[in-house]
């Protein structure tokens, strides 16, 4: 943040194929190294598996995948009078997208599979069904926000 | 640098009381999450208070307190009768 210019913002692009930036966002965070054609096809075929085998259309079953991951608080410390507690905090939608994303993508890195696509795939139709290591890691976060309910005052 | 002595100044940050925009939504919204055992799709419409209160957070402009211009403003008033 600088006192003498104002950063303008950046205009999001959307994607070549499918047109949407959501899946831009996506292809971005699967980049890795400078290679964005790798990326584009890990996450194109990944779409084409989700095709296969749910009948249903790709995008639709990654934006419902991407709203059950998207958690709509967190926790956040904060050192009140010298014992430092967990402070629960709302997300900005935003934040809560690119997280979601963030999480879809460790896990299905986590996983076991032929590779990154298939994993990838796999990790979005059950994210979308409500299952998966991603939706756990959520409500994980929401237990931890509603655990410590108490704090929220200290925000 | 550093301010001169006789300057009337105050820190807003203590004199304002901090609202907490969005505290109660986010308060129902985890009460109902415990009642439905962390079932989202149970809360829906909380979820969806919760997000059009942060919705309307963002959009609001940030309102900064002018106290200290005013202080200022006096103070030059104050040393010009003297």
């Amino acid at each position: 943040m600088s006192r003498r210019s104002i950063i303008e913002k950046k205009t999001i692009k959307s994607d070549p194929i499918y047109r949407n930036r959501l899946v831009n966002m996506m292809v971005n965070r699967i980049l890795k190294n400078g290679k964005k054609s790798l990326a584009y096809r890990i996450f194109y075929k990944a779409m084409k598996n989700i095709k296969q085998k749910t009948k249903k259309n790709p995008l639709s079953i990654l934006r419902q995948a991407i709203h059950r991951v998207t958690p709509n608080v967190t926790i956040k410390a904060r050192r009140v009078g010298g014992s430092t507690y967990q402070v629960p905090v709302e997300i900005k939608s935003a934040q809560g997208k690119a997280l979601a994303i963030c999480w879809l993508l460790r896990a299905s890195k986590k996983r076991l599979g032929r590779n990154m696509a298939f994993k990838l795939s796999y990790e979005l139709i059950d994210a979308a069904r409500d299952s998966g290591e991603a939706i756990r890691k959520k409500e994980e976060t929401h237990r931890m926000a509603e655990a410590n309910r108490a704090f929220a005052h200290f925000r | 640098m550093g301010r001169k002595a006789g300057v009337m100044r105050v820190n807003p940050k203590t004199l304002t009381r901090k609202t907490l925009p969005c505290f109660q939504e986010m308060l129902i919204f985890l009460s109902c999450i415990q009642k439905f055992n962390y079932d989202d799709d149970k809360c829906a419409a909380e979820k969806r208070a919760l997000n059009m209160c942060m919705e309307l957070q963002a959009k609001q402009p940030k309102q900064s307190s002018t106290i200290n211009y005013h202080l200022q403003r006096i103070s030059r008033m104050m040393k010009a009768t003297k």
